[in-house]
């Protein structure tokens, strides 16, 4: 039995040890490599300041132009829109970012059917794992999950999330491979004009987002203005009623769901604009919101 | 419960500890813990079904029994006859009772003709096709008095439901399992240590192997109408891989875990892909479903005896029957039946029998000739597990009809994070790991012993797949 357990003991110890260091050196290259992710990005930024900065899903990210925001007033822009993103993730970033000194102006948070949404993605959860060393990141993650283990287990949070923190994403990062899009604009338009127009909204909405109610009670008397924007959606949308039921839970919200009834060739798919779309999108809140 | 899971991690050592520990002084206990160890592991996933196999110890138990006391033929043949339709009938109606329906109202339908018997909602148990194998394996052998039942439940009971081979094989024979539940085990440090080896080698050729390809795979058969002919072979070329890093990977874990209690199973891969033509391949490949059908089907049948007729006739008898037993499905009869027709030269030509060594005996390469033998029977099997890993008949047919239709050969992004590149590297390292060391059951030997283990641990850690991890394949036959 002795040699047994000797050559047991080593194959779990060189196991352990494995971790330990797997882990240590996963978490450097993640600190200090290149940020893939707005996630990232957002924890790589210090003491910054925007004008505006929007919050959202893909239908932030895809349809928010932040140069031309720039280029046409004058005031810097981040754009935050994380494909799949719901409330949650993004009070988290709003968060972050005030632990991070990063200030804005003026937010602009994505709604629609995501008022319905609770929690956090695991996208989100799993961009956030290299970070749990951060005191900010725990508290923030130790909200939603009750996987203590991610913080005492050496590797065990690669290994969970391996698709998207495991060792492409890690060599992409060492490696300085950039994204492919502008993390800093945070700007992906669709491209195209889809052909299959149509979607669909719940049939009913929750009593109350917790994740809204927190993010207007995070930036109550400070210098920052929140406020609720909703992209459009194609005409063919079912249960489009669902905005009017979000516009009662949130009076001051600007609803942009019925601009482009008639223009179809702007859709990438019923709730997405392409890039077309997007700009002129982009316009219609500059005219309406940051002029 | 799953060998690639958190539970089997404790489930395990605490087996391991209890069983060397605890009940070392008594057989009889030892046989009673790993019984109720053997239910438990079952039960985790439907503790219902265990009844079945219950039901089905049982029945064969005391038809062995039966089988020992009476010496009329004609008893015996009924006792067998019974046993035949109990396990057969377990197997008909829970695997394959919606298949006849639909095929019945199908054919039907296909003459105008509507008919109206609803199908039934019903579970397949997991593992029933193994231990309803190994259970009438037991009552031929009695019955063909080429060996004496046993007359203790608990070794049967154990022999059926033995927690290493359960669910996904080798489908060991009574022959040469049960004696060693009524042997006194010794723990010998050498067989365990290798044991420890295989679960360690089996977890690699799963995880980081199979499932890392099931991702691939998974990606090509479920769009093949978007993808490419480089696509589409290499979606075949990834399955080939991922159905053996999986089966053979569960085999080597069962293996190694039945040498950490005492246990010699019966090797069920011998590095089938190395294999110079499908005579070859099908003494390799899940050698313990071949070898029993070969003992209690294909031999009844006058095996290669006979006319030419008769050889032809059953062999592919064997191979339909065979790919039937894989599911309820025309694409396992098609594959099995496209083994027949494989096979079939050989046959004709007297060349099955021809490579019974290992290729590249004392040898560190391959000759061009055996290279190209190689080469061509992987091509075979490649394109037979086309129709293994197809949805449907229509499925396989446009999937291989787009492969020579669609003459594009450029690598395409397969929309997974992942780059074809980077699995081609990882095969490539396993086949070359495959390769030197294919004279053994591991490649964990030599002076490079431990360089070799932490390469593998190292391997198994950073590339293992944990966030998409599959169920083995082989348990839903």
């Amino acid at each position: 039995m002795r040699n047994f357990f000797k050559a047991f003991l080593i194959i779990v110890f060189v196991t352990l040890l494995l971790m330990f260091f797997l882990d240590r050196g996963y978490t450097y290259i993640f600190e200090n490599g290149e940020p893939r992710s707005k996630i990232q990005n957002m924890l790589q930024l210090k003491n910054k300041h925007y004008d505006v900065a929007f919050f959202g899903s893909s239908r932030t990210e895809n349809h928010i132009d932040c140069k031309l925001i720039t280029e046409l007033t004058g005031k810097s822009c981040v754009n935050f829109g994380i494909s799949g993103g719901s409330p949650g993730d993004m009070l988290i970033l709003m968060k972050l970012a005030k632990n991070r000194k990063v200030s804005f102006n003026q937010v602009f948070m994505q709604v629609d059917y995501n008022f319905n949404s609770a929690g956090i993605t695991e996208y989100f959860k799993a961009n956030l794992v290299p970070f749990i060393g951060d005191p900010a990141v725990k508290e923030q993650l130790q909200k939603y999950t009750e996987d203590y283990i991610y913080g005492n287990i050496p590797f065990y949070r690669y290994m969970e999330f391996d698709k998207i923190v495991g060792l492409r994403e890690l060599s992409a990062s060492f490696l300085k491979r950039k994204p492919n899009f502008n993390l800093e604009a945070g700007y992906s338009p669709k491209q195209g004009i889809g052909n299959v127009i149509s979607g669909s909204f719940p049939k009913k909405i929750n009593f109350r987002s917790q994740e809204l109610d927190q993010m207007q009670e995070l930036y109550k008397n400070s210098n920052t203005r929140i406020e609720f924007f909703t992209a459009p959606f194609c005409k063919a949308i079912k249960n489009r009623d669902f905005m009017d039921k979000v516009q009662l839970k949130l009076p001051g919200l600007n609803n942009y769901i019925d601009i482009f009834d008639d223009k179809d060739e702007y859709f990438f798919n019923c709730g997405h604009l392409n890039g077309t779309g997007a700009e002129i999108f982009t316009k219609t809140l500059i005219e309406d919101l940051l002029k | 419960m799953l060998f690639n899971s958190i539970s089997f991690l404790i489930f395990l050592p605490v087996v391991f500890i209890l069983y060397w520990g605890l009940f070392k002084k008594s057989l009889k206990l030892q046989n009673i813990f790993l019984l109720i160890a053997s239910y438990l592991f079952y039960g985790w996933w439907d503790y219902r079904f265990l009844a079945l196999i219950a039901a089905s110890t049982l029945v064969d138990f005391f038809i062995g029994r039966f089988l020992q006391k009476t010496g009329n033929d004609f008893h015996r043949k009924m006792l067998l006859s019974l046993s035949l339709l109990f396990n057969l009938g377990l197997l008909g109606f829970f695997k394959y009772y919606n298949f006849f329906i639909e095929s019945w109202m199908d054919s039907w339908a296909n003459l105008g003709v509507e008919l109206q018997v609803s199908s039934l909602n019903i579970i397949l148990p997991v593992g029933i096709s193994f231990y309803t194998f190994q259970t009438l394996s037991y009552t031929i052998d009695v019955y063909r008095r080429k060996i004496e039942p046993t007359s203790d439940i608990i070794n049967f009971s154990v022999f059926v439901a033995f927690f290493p081979q359960l669910v996904a094989g080798p489908i060991e024979r009574a022959k040469h399992l049960l004696p060693q539940f009524s042997k006194k085990r010794i723990f010998i440090e050498e067989r365990a240590i290798s044991g420890i080896h295989l679960i360690l080698w089996g977890l690699f050729k799963k995880i980081v192997i199979a499932d890392s390809c099931a991702i691939y795979v998974n990606a090509i058969f479920d769009n093949y109408e978007n993808m490419n002919s480089a696509s589409l072979l290499l979606g075949a070329f990834y399955f080939a891989f991922q159905i053996y890093g999986d089966f053979s990977g569960y085999s080597d874990i069962a293996i190694g875990t039945g040498r950490l209690f005492g246990f010699d199973l019966m090797r069920n891969f011998n590095f089938p892909y190395f294999s110079r033509n499908i005579a070859e391949f099908w003494r390799r490949w899940h050698i313990s479903l071949s070898t029993w059908f070969r003992d209690y089907l294909y031999i009844p049948l006058g095996g290669s005896r006979g006319s030419k007729w008769q050889q032809v006739r059953n062999v592919f008898i064997i191979f339909l029957v065979s790919g039937f037993w894989h599911g309820a499905n025309w694409t396992f009869v098609i594959w099995g039946g496209l083994h027949a027709l494989f096979f079939l030269p050989l046959l004709l030509g007297h060349q099955n029998r021809k490579h019974l060594n290992q290729v590249a005996e004392n040898k560190i390469l391959p000759s061009f000739r055996e290279l190209l033998q190689m080469l061509f029977t992987f091509g075979l099997t490649s394109f037979a597990w086309i129709f293994f890993r197809a949805d449907s008949l229509v499925d396989a047919v446009n999937f291989i009809k787009r492969i020579f239709t669609n003459l594009r050969f450029e690598l395409q992004y397969l929309s997974i994070e992942r780059y074809n590149v980077e699995m081609l590297l990882i095969i490539g390292i396993f086949v070359l790991l495959e390769w030197f060391h294919r004279h053994l059951e591991h490649p964990f030997s030599g002076t490079f012993k431990w360089v070799k283990i932490i390469a593998i641990i190292l391997m198994f850690l950073t590339l293992g797949v944990y966030s998409d991890q599959q169920e083995f394949i082989y348990f839903q036959f």
